[in-house]
């Protein structure tokens, strides 16, 4: 079972994805803030992370940088609202895994979890 | 044997007549001082001798000559105890010889009792001269002894004096000295012929000496104490000149006319005394000028001089143009033509209210430099006495008690001692004032003669004529040095104008450009700034409507996956899935109204400036209706807004419903507790002038930093369900950064919480806009 961790601010959006991966068989966990998310990376290890950039404390960028040093195996797909180029580049130096504007269709982000999970 | 007894009369005459004529001129001088009156008593007998001796000569009978004998001796005995006195007060030693004076004077009473008995003196008629001549008696030696020891006491006393004096006072001794050498050897020729002892012509012009001496005494004395000696010496001269031609003229007249006019014409002799008269009133006057002209050009070469040298100077003085050539031409022709040791001119520089030194030569090092305050005792006497300040004389009259005797009024009193001191700083032995009109402009500062001599009656004349001419010719120089300065000075100012003025221009110039590049940048600004908003507000649209999409869009995807598994799927099983989709969509609506009804004002102008106050207690009622509905009334509210904070740009509905949201999340806060406390305080922000910061705060129970993070998320809420929307602060946060502001919390579990929102403070602009709104709807 493929451990799955959501970081998002945004409880609607929360909700959605974690229900939805829930029912495709994912072992699901949230966080809600960027501090949150560093603390279940490195409790929950994860194999996938959705990341939102925008986060309440500090920005999903730093929890990337985090995640990438701190658990090397975890895929990661950073999601964002955000239409500033610089952090999408930012994004990409840091080795984000996958890249999707919101708002994003369910399936195409279904499909690059499943991507992912099979690259493994 | 006839003309040697003429001669000898005349000459006693002539001496004689000279001599009275010296001891009145010399008494009327100076009648208070001993020393004067003394000299005239002493000078008086001297000439009373001379003339006892030419009336002792001329009797024809012995009783005659014996009488004039006896007289001429009294004399000779008063002589050498006033002579003595005389001397010793001269060299200052009288309080120390009093007792030899008061011998002499003791003696001199014997003697003159001694005379007149038959064993003093009696008179023989000498075939040989033709005259009767004095033969001394037992006693007369003594008399001889007095005389002569005095002489040579005198002799002793002045030249132990010489020695050890210094100076002009050296030279007047030894002058003195030798007059008095002189004096009496040609005097005491005249006992040579008592004792039938006659060397011709020491014997009878030895008395001529005599003369001398009494003259140069004379001069000593006066100028000894600053006495105009050169007027002394040309009246006396003049007078014995006139005198002798009178007495020649009267004589010649009367020999002639006796032996031709009578002998021949039968003239009278009263007619001949008449003719006499004639020839003295006619040749007087001529002979008188003649004379002055002699003696002037003769004895006085110096004035001569003097007044060569007053020409000079004014033709020197009145060419110079230039102020400092001036001074040092003044300064150098004084020492040069003077002959003293160091000069100097003191100038009156007004402002500063004392006179400074303009030039000097002589002193020792060329820096001495002297500033003499206008209130200083000297220039007062300078300024009141319009007369040179001589040492000489200053010293007088500390001597006689700082007195200055002015005739025929009262005496000045000056501080003489003062003034000392004031020429002694200046090395000065004559100070003489020199004025513009009434104003006492300059002082020529003279030093010591190199001669050592004291400055003369005439000296002081000649240099206070000269301080005069160079006054006029100073003030001229002054004015031209002055008018070549303004000159100078207007053209400097003139250029400095005129540098200013490119200044000015160029100041001008660039401050055009600046101001270009200034609304260049502003707009600039403006439009980046516009930009900015723009920006702002896409990215904060873009999130706040993002989410919600996002969401909508997922539960699209499910509906339909859900769809896709199972076609049979009911409505009402996917029911709270479309309630979601209802409640995001109205999120949507929510954010895309917002933004639209501000984007709208914002473009009408309706961000305007507003008082933060007015928005808080317009807010208030509205609060506590709703709080009345919820039981919490009896809270405390307290507003600190500074009546000189800048207003705040904004829209007013909206920032209104941000504080009453903030109102009623606090009122829930504090929900229960017995003290209900909101304050809001608000200042400009230190960091940022055009920013306003705002405290929210309130004593509620606070939050965690968990909750804290999450509070401005849409959709949170810490109230129980049903009762917050989790709407609230996220709109509070909407609406404040579209404003361009932002929000914070800070808080602690139990301590309350405290909001703070920074907005932006209203510009110029703003207000210009607010005011012609205002106008407008008013219109």
């Amino acid at each position: 079972m493929k451990k799955l961790l959501i970081v998002d601010d945004e409880v609607g959006i929360v909700e959605e994805v974690s229900s939805f991966f829930v029912e495709e068989g994912f072992d699901v966990k949230t966080a809600d803030s960027g501090s949150d998310g560093i603390r279940m990376i490195d409790s929950f290890k994860p194999d996938l992370l959705i990341l939102d950039i925008k986060l309440p404390d500090i920005s999903g960028l730093e929890v990337l940088k985090h995640s990438k040093t701190a658990s090397p195996g975890t895929k990661v797909i950073v999601v964002t609202g955000y239409v500033d180029q610089a952090i999408i580049d930012r994004a990409e130096e840091l080795g984000r895994d996958a890249f999707l504007q919101k708002p994003f269709d369910l399936m195409l982000l279904y499909d690059e979890v499943e991507r992912l999970a099979q690259a493994d | 044997m006839q003309m040697l007894k003429d001669s000898y009369i005349w000459l006693s005459i002539f001496t004689s007549v000279t001599t009275l004529a010296l001891a009145l001129f010399v008494y009327s001088r100076a009648r208070h001082k001993v020393i004067n009156s003394l000299y005239a008593f002493w000078a008086l007998t001297v000439g009373l001798w001379s003339l006892f001796l030419a009336l002792s000569v001329f009797s024809h009978e012995p009783e005659m000559a014996l009488t004039w004998a006896r007289l001429l001796h009294v004399c000779a005995m008063i002589l050498p105890a006033v002579y003595v006195h005389f001397v010793l007060l001269l060299i200052g030693k009288f309080d120390a010889r009093r007792s030899v004076v008061y011998f002499l004077y003791a003696a001199m009473g014997v003697l003159l009792v001694l005379n007149f008995t038959p064993w003093f003196l009696s008179v023989t008629y000498r075939p040989q001269f033709g005259f009767y001549i004095t033969q001394p008696g037992l006693l007369y030696p003594l008399h001889m002894v007095t005389f002569i020891g005095s002489i040579l006491y005198v002799y002793f006393e002045l030249f132990s004096s010489l020695i050890k004096a210094e100076g002009a006072n050296k030279k007047q001794l030894q002058f003195f000295f030798v007059a008095t050498l002189l004096g009496y050897s040609g005097g005491a020729t005249n006992y040579l012929i008592n004792y039938d002892f006659l060397l011709y012509p020491l014997y009878p012009f030895g008395n001529v000496t005599i003369l001398i001496y009494v003259v140069v005494i004379g001069f000593a004395i006066v100028v000894y104490r600053l006495m105009d000696i050169d007027v002394i010496v040309r009246k006396t001269l003049v007078f014995a000149g006139l005198l002798a031609f009178v007495f020649t003229a009267f004589s010649v007249a009367t020999f002639l006319l006796k032996e031709v006019a009578s002998r021949y014409l039968g003239f009278s002799a009263l007619w001949v005394n008449v003719i006499s008269i004639f020839l003295i009133v006619l040749g007087y006057d001529p002979i008188r000028s003649f004379l002055i002209n002699l003696t002037d050009k003769y004895l006085f070469q110096k004035k001569y001089d003097y007044q060569k040298l007053l020409k000079d100077a004014s033709r020197g003085i009145s060419k110079i143009e230039n102020l400092r050539h001036l001074f040092s031409l003044v300064v150098h022709f004084i020492t040069i033509r003077m002959r003293v040791k160091n000069a100097a001119i003191l100038t009156l520089n007004r402002e500063a209210g004392f006179f400074q030194m303009a030039h000097q030569r002589g002193y020792a090092g060329s820096g001495f430099q002297y500033e003499l305050s206008d209130k200083a005792e000297l220039i007062r006497y300078l300024s009141t006495e319009k007369e040179a300040a001589e040492i000489q004389h200053i010293q007088e009259y500390i001597e006689s008690g700082n007195k200055k005797s002015v005739k025929g009024q009262d005496p000045h009193e000056y501080n003489f001692q003062a003034i000392k001191q004031t020429m002694a700083e200046l090395d000065s032995h004559c100070c003489v004032p020199s004025f513009l009109g009434r104003e006492l402009r300059n002082i020529l500062v003279l030093g010591e003669k190199k001669s050592g001599d004291f400055y003369t009656e005439e000296d002081l004349n000649v240099l206070f004529t000269l301080a005069q001419e160079s006054a006029i010719a100073i003030e001229n120089a002054r004015l031209y040095d002055e008018a070549i300065g303004k000159t100078k000075e207007l053209e400097e100012i003139n250029s400095q104008l005129e540098y200013a003025k490119n200044l000015l221009m160029k100041a001008l110039k660039e401050t055009e450009v600046a101001n270009k590049t200034l609304q260049d940048t502003q707009a600039q600004l403006i439009h980046e700034q516009k930009m900015a908003t723009l920006g702002r507000l896409a990215a904060s649209v873009g999130h706040e409507v993002n989410n919600p999409l996002t969401i909508l869009s997922m539960n699209v995807s499910r509906v339909l996956l859900k769809l896709r598994k199972n076609p049979d799927l009911k409505v009402n099983e996917i029911m709270d899935t479309f309630e979601k989709m209802e409640q995001n969509i109205g999120r949507i609506k929510a954010v895309v109204n917002t933004l639209t009804g501000l984007l709208k004002k914002s473009e009408k102008g309706k961000f305007e400036p507003l008082s933060l106050k007015l928005i808080l207690e317009e807010t208030l009622p509205l609060v506590q209706f709703q709080t009345y509905l919820d039981n919490l009334t009896g809270t405390e509210v307290e507003f600190e807004v500074p009546s000189n904070l800048p207003l705040v740009r904004g829209d007013l509905e909206r920032l209104q419903e941000v504080f009453l949201n903030l109102f009623i999340n606090a009122y829930h806060a504090m929900e229960g507790r017995q003290h209900r406390k909101i304050r809001v305080n608000a200042k400009a922000d230190p960091e940022n002038p055009y920013m306003i910061q705002i405290f929210f705060q309130d004593n509620g129970k606070g939050m965690t930093d968990e909750i804290r993070k999450k509070i401005f998320n849409y959709g949170y809420t810490t109230k129980a369900p049903g009762k917050g929307s989790g709407l609230g602060l996220y709109m509070c946060k909407y609406i404040i950064e579209l404003h361009g502001g932002e929000v914070s919390v800070e808080s602690r579990v139990g301590e309350g919480a405290t909001f703070l929102i920074k907005l932006p403070a209203a510009t110029a602009d703003d207000m210009l806009q607010g005011s012609h709104d205002r106008r407008a709807s008013a219109g």
